[in-house]
């Protein structure tokens, strides 16, 4: 399907851009690197009719801040995170993340607060709708659920599929967002309603500005894995980011895992955080702790792949990222 | 690179396409841009089986911009193939450029041609269509059971397409009941498609002669052409069909399309060139898939290996229409009775219309599905034997002599040559000794493959070469061919085997295809024949010219034409030194002598030769997330005489690449309820990424040249593309011992094998 005809307005900073959509109300959407929101628009998933244009907006560099956190404007282009030596030095798990993201072509366009606040996405909400799943999905206004035809009226199983949110809810990351009644500072789990029909807690006019790093604790490890099926240019079948860190006597003080591509919106595994904190990480713990994960985060069959197949694929893959988070740590005390 | 003489075949010259195609000057159909043209798009089915009852384009014809709207009312109802080859086994003619009916969801049912693509596309959403349901069957289990729907009204019984083919070789039961060992097993193979690059595309365009051009994405020109005037009612000289360069066909570019036909329709009607490009997703909806193939296989072995017996059946699921189903059918079960030797066989194939989308001609036309299940059975056959599988297939590799299933006897040993150069050079005796991975979770394995498959569709179809080599005075030469460029580097080869024959540079020769109106006829570039057939015209046709040429030169000379030759552009008396004359002196205008006008026309009939090939490879199995990775492949091929190195290797690291899709992460599913489309496109439809591609040492033998082949040149485009499959599954069963008989092989039935295999082991 063809890209229909829309407005453009190109915003001159933030704050402009706030202003332009809070005045266009519900009919315009804001536009960073394009990649998710113009493909959404050519299958019939999004239809703004006026995108209000942050691409003239340059991003500032990544910069530390005096309190040691670092902040990373959300404009950011997910090639430059990758590449950016501040990131890469104090947070490799978010360059990691954003590497993790589509091909080249897409990180050079797209942006990290464009990949927080992705569509979710459906086998079927996402196929062109000129001759196929014509009539509307409750997700696209209609009175029907293609992919979970038995689900109540107005539940959206649609999955939220974004690299980047689990490491940085793994970091325990802010973002700043501006909107109408001014800034506020958001954890990455509030960005998320885990409804599949409105993913995003954001207004019309919310902005999200810059995402804060808090200074990395000493004796902290990262793992991070995306499977897939292919090398890249993929969504993930499952996303999953831990960090790890270590007491002074070699135990958890603290985990922190979430997991991407699982459900309607990024998941904290808390339950089994909780399994690690305090104890004396070995093989076996971090096997238990991934089990937990993926069992608590129930994860939605999505693209083919079966709830089963998730929960296998998480407990396997999220003990090796834990394993991987756990070597670091030790590494970096 | 400019070489001259013998060393041009051989030898990877720089390809006549390249530069046009990587700088992006090289024309595709889809680049051409007339005054006036207008754009079209075709209305698409929301059911999969259903007659039409009403059909409304008034609100599409109001919208402004909209020229003209065609629909089953207003197009031509004529009753024609869908592929080329018309008239033969191979196809069915079982379709209408529209009809009163569809038979898949997402089926054209109407075309629009505007002023823009966007005008034409909103018209669509104006078109109203009501339909009246009928029970769709989307299985060849639910199309052949009682009650079922009848798809075609054209078919042989019910929902089977033609009279079931049944091959017969000595006597089964005899041979079963000598066996010590008797196999069987059920094999299903799933439904990648092509996915070539460049989307369907064409324009048409009528001048006031009341003649058509059409620039069209198609492997067979000349069929476009002779389908299109069938249908339309015109004489071939009022059709003429161009091709430039290609974005890739895969086989499925030999059907004719329904745009094809609505494009010169809207463009009669508008009195205005049309374009009409397929989107991405129309490729696979409205494109060609691979059958999905359902195999029963059974076999008969002595203790010592021999094969005594070979019994199958096979339904491949045609879709919708019947496409090649017969040609698919008919090759892909005749090749059971070869590759390796039983003198009892006993084979039965049948085709089976469903309402899921289209599948046609695809690189490995039914032997992709039946090799699959042959080679994996006899790596099952090795393990309850307890012999090597490279012995078992070597003891039983056809040979010289042996009858192909095409009716003629194979000529050279190929196969077993593949097979003992590959083991040879991955040490196959030591890797089977080699220890084995107790710890972690990574389980290696190696595994091979045998394939053949004939160059030209002999005997389905007799097949033609046609080609025309003319020299300029200057010495240079122009070959007029009708073979499609579909991005093999077809007219490069050829180009190749003019200049040897002609004793001139590469660079001498030019080559003019792509356009019915100039070049001699052409059957279509497919089944692996090009260069092997059109080759060898292109050859007959230069030794013409070459003829021709040292006749003038003698007279010159004044010494006879036959103790002449010509190298390197010079033309000599052989064994004497200094009588000597250039090509371009030979052929140049001289006082009150005219230049010569030297024309050579090639006509070849090939019955078939076959090239074989043997795949090792290696893959890493992780038992704890069931993923497989390929880790390396050693394909071992047999083509006679390599033309070109570079584009042969090209072709079988391509077919490797399809092969593991195939195998692996591809397949085009459609709802089993609705017949809806689930993945048709490249986000969701995964075909394997330079990323996921392993090495590949790619061996190249000429071991046994085929006479009928230029230089006994064989084909290579289908090869590649069969053996590479059971390779993997094989290779997955040395390294987790879980044997699979489907694909593509998900690492979720992965993992549920292991488990499976766990708890029967416990």
């Amino acid at each position: 399907m063809l890209l229909y005809d829309f407005d453009y307005e190109r915003a001159g900073g933030i704050e402009d851009a706030v202003a332009r959509l809070a005045s266009l109300g519900r009919e315009a959407r804001a536009i960073a690197g394009g990649t998710d929101l113009l493909p959404n628009m050519r299958s019939a998933v999004a239809g703004p009719s006026v995108l209000v244009g942050l691409g003239g907006i340059e991003p500032e560099p990544p910069v530390r801040l005096p309190d040691g956190s670092i902040r990373i404007d959300a404009l950011t282009r997910l090639a430059d995170l990758v590449d950016a030596p501040l990131v890469a030095a104090h947070a490799p798990l978010v360059a990691a993340a954003a590497h993790a993201v589509g091909g080249n072509q897409i990180r050079q366009m797209g942006t990290l607060g464009g990949n927080l606040c992705q569509e979710a996405r459906c086998l079927q909400y996402n196929q062109c709708h000129d001759y196929q799943f014509v009539a509307g999905c409750y997700k696209r206004g209609g009175d029907c659920c293609y992919a979970f035809p038995q689900n109540k009226p107005g539940v959206c199983w649609a999955v939220h599929m974004s690299d980047v949110a689990p490491a940085l809810i793994a970091l325990d990351a802010r973002l700043d967002v501006v909107g109408e009644q001014g800034a506020r500072r958001l954890t990455v789990e509030a960005l998320y309603t885990g409804d599949g029909m409105r993913p995003l807690a954001l207004a019309g006019a919310d902005l999200i500005r810059a995402v804060i790093l808090p200074p990395p604790p000493p004796r902290a490890g990262w793992g991070f894995h995306k499977a897939t099926v292919r090398g890249g240019l993929e969504f993930g079948m499952a996303v999953m980011a831990a960090r790890l860190v270590l007491g002074a006597d070699g135990t958890c003080a603290e985990a922190r895992i979430a997991l991407g591509a699982v459900r309607e919106r990024p998941v904290r595994a808390e339950s089994a955080e909780r399994l690690l904190a305090g104890a004396a990480p070995d093989e076996g713990l971090l096997a238990r702790a991934a089990a937990e994960a993926a069992r608590a985060a129930s994860p939605l069959p999505h693209h083919g792949f079966s709830k089963r197949g998730l929960t296998d694929a998480i407990r396997v893959h999220l003990k090796r990222t834990l394993a991987a988070a756990l070597e670091r740590a030790r590494a970096a005390g | 690179m400019s070489r001259v003489g013998s060393s041009i075949v051989g030898t990877s010259v720089k390809r006549t396409d390249v530069i046009g195609k990587v700088t992006g000057t090289a024309r595709y159909a889809g680049d051409v841009k007339l005054a006036g043209m207008l754009h079209g798009k075709m209305k698409r089915s929301t059911i999969a089986h259903a007659n039409i009852r009403r059909i409304d384009a008034s609100r599409a014809l109001a919208l402004p911009g909209v020229k003209a709207v065609l629909t089953h009312e207003n197009v031509p109802r004529v009753l024609h193939y869908g592929a080329p080859h018309p008239r033969s086994i191979s196809v069915t003619c079982d379709q209408y450029i529209l009809d009163r009916k569809v038979r898949y969801w997402g089926e054209g049912v109407a075309a629009v041609a505007a002023t823009s693509e966007e005008i034409a596309e909103e018209a669509l959403d104006l078109i109203e269509v009501e339909y009246e349901p009928l029970p769709a069957v989307f299985t060849v289990e639910a199309a052949q059971a009682p009650g079922a729907p009848q798809i075609h009204e054209t078919a042989y019984a019910g929902n089977v397409l033609f009279k079931p083919v049944v091959v017969t070789r000595g006597d089964v039961a005899q041979g079963f009941a000598e066996a010590d060992l008797v196999i069987e097993g059920e094999y299903e193979t799933g439904r990648p498609t092509p996915a070539y690059m460049e989307p369907n595309v064409c324009v048409c365009q009528w001048d006031n002669t009341g003649k058509l051009t059409v620039w069209v994405s198609t492997q067979a020109a000349f069929m476009v052409r002779g389908i299109l005037a069938e249908v339309l009612g015109l004489p071939l000289t009022r059709v003429r069909v161009l091709v430039d360069h290609m974005g890739g066909g895969f086989g499925a570019k030999q059907d004719l399309f329904q745009h094809e036909f609505l494009c010169a329709l809207l463009a009669k009607e508008t009195r205005h060139p049309v374009r009409m490009e397929y989107t991405r997703g129309e490729t696979f909806v409205g494109g060609r898939s691979r059958h999905p193939c359902k195999i029963w296989l059974k076999q008969g072995f002595k203790r010592d290996g021999t094969i005594v017996a070979r019994e199958a059946r096979t339904v491949f699921d045609s879709g919708a229409y019947g496409s090649h189903g017969p040609g698919v059918t008919i090759v892909g079960t005749t090749a059971l009775t070869s590759l390796y030797r039983c003198e009892n066989v006993r084979l039965e194939g049948r085709c089976v219309y469903t309402n899921a989308p289209i599948a046609g001609a695809f690189r490995g036309y039914g032997v992709v599905q039946t090799y699959y299940a042959l080679d994996i059975q006899m790596d099952e056959a090795a393990e309850r034997l307890g012999m090597d599988p490279v012995e078992l297939k070597l003891k039983n590799a056809v040979r010289e002599g042996d009858m192909a299933p095409s009716d003629h006897p194979l000529v050279g040993h190929g196969l077993e040559d593949c097979i003992r150069r590959g083991a040879a050079e991955v040490g196959w005796a030591a890797l089977r000794q080699r220890p084995r991975e107790q710890a972690g979770t990574l389980r290696r394995g190696w595994g091979m493959g045998c394939e053949m498959h004939g160059s030209s569709a002999y005997p389905g179809i007799k097949e033609q070469g046609n080609a025309i080599v003319k020299m300029n005075e200057d010495g240079t030469a122009v070959l007029l061919t009708g073979a499609a460029g579909l991005g093999t580097g077809a007219h490069t080869a050829l180009a190749q085997i003019v200049a040897e024959e002609l004793g001139l540079a590469f660079d001498a020769v030019s080559v003019v295809h792509g356009d019915t109106d100039i070049v001699p006829w052409d059957i279509g570039a497919f089944a692996s024949h090009t260069t092997f057939m059109v080759g060898r015209a292109a050859q007959m046709a230069a030794a013409e010219v070459k003829r021709q040429l040292l006749q003038r030169a003698g007279e010159q000379l004044e010494v006879a034409a036959e103790d002449l030759e010509v190298r390197d552009g010079v033309i000599a008396v052989r064994g004497v030194a200094g009588r000597r004359i250039t090509v371009r002196e030979c052929m140049g205008p001289k006082l009150g002598i005219p230049a010569a006008n030297l024309v050579g026309n090639g006509t070849y009939t090939p019955t078939k030769s076959y090239s074989f090939a043997a795949h090792f490879v290696e893959v890493q199995v992780d038992i704890a997330t069931g993923q497989i990775d390929v880790l390396q492949v050693i394909p071992v091929h047999e083509v006679g005489k390599v033309v070109h190195p570079i584009a042969a290797a090209g072709q079988i690291e391509g077919g490797i690449q399809q092969g593991i899709g195939h195998t692996l992460t591809e397949d085009y599913v459609i709802d089993p309820a609705t017949g809806r489309s689930l993945n048709a496109g490249f986000v969701d439809y995964k075909m394997p990424l330079s990323l996921d591609m392993p090495p590949i040492r790619t061996i190249l033998l000429e071991t046994a040249p085929d006479p009928g082949g230029p230089y006994g040149a064989k084909g290579i485009g289908e090869d590649p593309i069969i053996a590479i499959g059971p390779a993997i599954a094989n290779a997955v069963h040395d390294a987790i011992g879980v044997r699979f008989r489907h694909f593509p092989i998900t690492p979720e039935q992965v993992l549920a094998a292991l488990k499976e295999k766990a708890g029967a082991a416990a």
